[in-house]
């Protein structure tokens, strides 16, 4: 075999890992956007007005986006079912990263990004804001870009420290020894920055509504584990207790089975799994648990089951209907 | 042509060749958008040369490969999962008929090749480009790809039989 056909039969071969362009177009879109916003923000007074408006103007090929005031330069899905879902986009970039890491994992929620690399054994995670509780153990002060940085190494690895443009940035790394996850995980915080607009594309399939009392607040995308969507007011600056909350998710496998019955500690009651109606052809099951329901569909995507959980407060199960029956992949 | 016609039609040729110089899904989403947003804002200028296609393409090559330079330059010497395939015995080259059968192994191979020598088997390959179209995507004299392109085939343990002219239009 010649050596151009072994090598044209190996690119052809790989063709399949190119995302397909609709994932691309909304963050290129957002990336345009951003540019153009960083250029009027020069007096200051666009890149204010925006924000206090608590709104981004979403436009072009695909439109019609709902905004968020923590999307910030995202958008989130139209209301109308079949669109196309818009990702969010990861603000945070590695200048470094040890050789051979693999992202396996990438998120936007709630205004915070995140995103996963593999390398070898070791799992490495850059991430910004502070919102969870510190890590247990001392915490022992160094610095990063003579910035004032705090270190766990009691469960893990984890470094907190200034980004660039003044966020909070978190670096964790497990499977790798101390010495190890000390080095590397200085050097990414080091080089790492922020003011990025990267896509957070959806693995499995995307969602074409938005239920009526919250808007898209992440996304979320793991290896061998699907995406996450979330959702929430609009008011949300953070993490909202689950009866604020809907997600739609293809992360968890396996659906009750009907009949099927549980404790639910929250309300003190037994719960048991009932038939719903089907969506899209594909068979349902609801639960309502305290605090909110959530239905699965078999089937609406190759070899899963996607989980729709809203809480009371902003979504009914007619809305979760509606949520998945907008499921496309 | 206006610029959301362009990348309407430009886009999904542009990912995978993306893909075929990253070997990353990811990152050739990545290197992409970066460099349509940074087309946009030149678009004007763009739109007037004589193959604004190949101009994004240039475009996208150099990225990946400055990309790749700031990564490399910082690279710490962690052990490639490819290299680490080499050292365990698995010999992908050492059996025609096994390399023949596992397209898998020359992709990975690919990967451990220096930035502009995998950009030259990708350019001449995979997008069909001459020599001396290559050159002037990378920047550098026809001689120079020719030189990319022997030791990269040299690395991959794959013959030089193929004239240089030879690529697929597509």
């Amino acid at each position: 075999m010649s050596t151009e056909l072994i090598l044209t039969e190996t690119f052809a071969g790989h063709e399949y890992l190119a995302p397909p362009p609709h994932e691309l177009l909304p963050a290129i879109e957002n990336g345009i956007r951003a540019r153009r916003r960083r250029r009027a923000a020069v007096g200051a007074f666009a890149a204010v007005a925006v924000v206090a408006g608590g709104a981004v103007v979403a436009g072009g090929a695909l439109g019609g986006h709902a905004a968020s005031p923590n999307t910030r330069a995202t958008s989130a899905p139209a209301s109308a079912p079949g669109r196309t879902v818009v990702g969010l986009v990861v603000t945070v970039a590695p200048g470094w990263l040890p050789s051979g890491a693999r992202e396996i994992a990438r998120g936007s929620v709630y205004g915070h990004s995140n995103r996963s690399w593999r390398v070898g054994q070791m799992f490495l995670t850059l991430a910004t804001g502070d919102y969870d509780r510190n890590p247990p153990g001392r915490a022992v002060p160094v610095t990063i870009n003579r910035a004032p940085a705090t270190e766990w190494t009691t469960a893990g690895y984890e470094l907190r420290f200034r980004l660039p443009a003044g966020g909070v940035g978190r670096v964790s790394i497990s499977g790798a020894s101390l010495a190890t996850a000390r080095q590397i995980g200085r050097h990414v915080a080091t080089a790492a920055r922020d003011g990025q607009h990267l896509a957070v594309t959806p693995v499995d399939f995307s969602v074409g509504a938005v239920p009526p009392r919250a808007v898209l607040q992440g996304i979320s995308r793991a290896e061998g584990r699907g995406t996450v969507y979330t959702y929430a007011p609009v008011t949300a600056r953070g993490p909202v207790p689950v009866r604020q909350q809907v997600q739609v998710s293809s992360a968890r496998s396996g659906a009750p089975k009907v009949g099927e019955t549980w404790f639910d500690p929250a309300g003190h009651t037994t719960r048991t799994a009932v038939a719903g109606r089907p969506v899209q052809g594909h068979p349902t099951v609801v639960a309502e648990w305290t605090g909110g329901v959530s239905l699965w569909v078999t089937g609406l995507v190759p070899g899963g089951v996607v989980e729709l959980s809203g809480g009371d407060q902003v979504s009914t199960l007619t809305d979760l209907y509606a949520l998945a029956g907008s499921i496309r992949h | 042509m206006e610029f959301d016609e362009f990348a309407r039609r430009t886009l999904p040729g542009l990912v995978r060749y993306a893909v075929m110089l990253t070997g990353d899904r990811e990152l050739a989403q990545d290197v992409v958008q970066e460099v349509m947003v940074r087309a946009h804002s030149r678009w004007r200028r763009i739109q007037r040369t004589e193959r604004p296609e190949l101009y994004v393409k240039t475009m996208v090559t150099h990225e990946y490969l400055s990309w790749r330079r700031r990564w490399a330059v910082r690279s710490i010497t962690a052990v490639p999962d490819a290299q680490l395939d080499r050292s365990s015995g698995v010999d992908l080259a050492a059996d025609p008929a096994l390399r023949e059968a596992d397209r898998t192994g020359v992709w990975a191979q690919l990967g451990t090749l220096p930035r502009q020598q995998r950009a030259v088997l990708v350019l001449r390959y995979y997008e069909g480009l001459t020599d001396a179209e290559i050159a002037e995507v990378l920047d550098c004299r026809p001689a120079t790809v020719r030189s990319y392109a022997t030791r990269a085939l040299a690395a991959l343990r794959l013959e030089a039989d193929t004239k240089p002219n030879a690529g697929v239009n597509r």
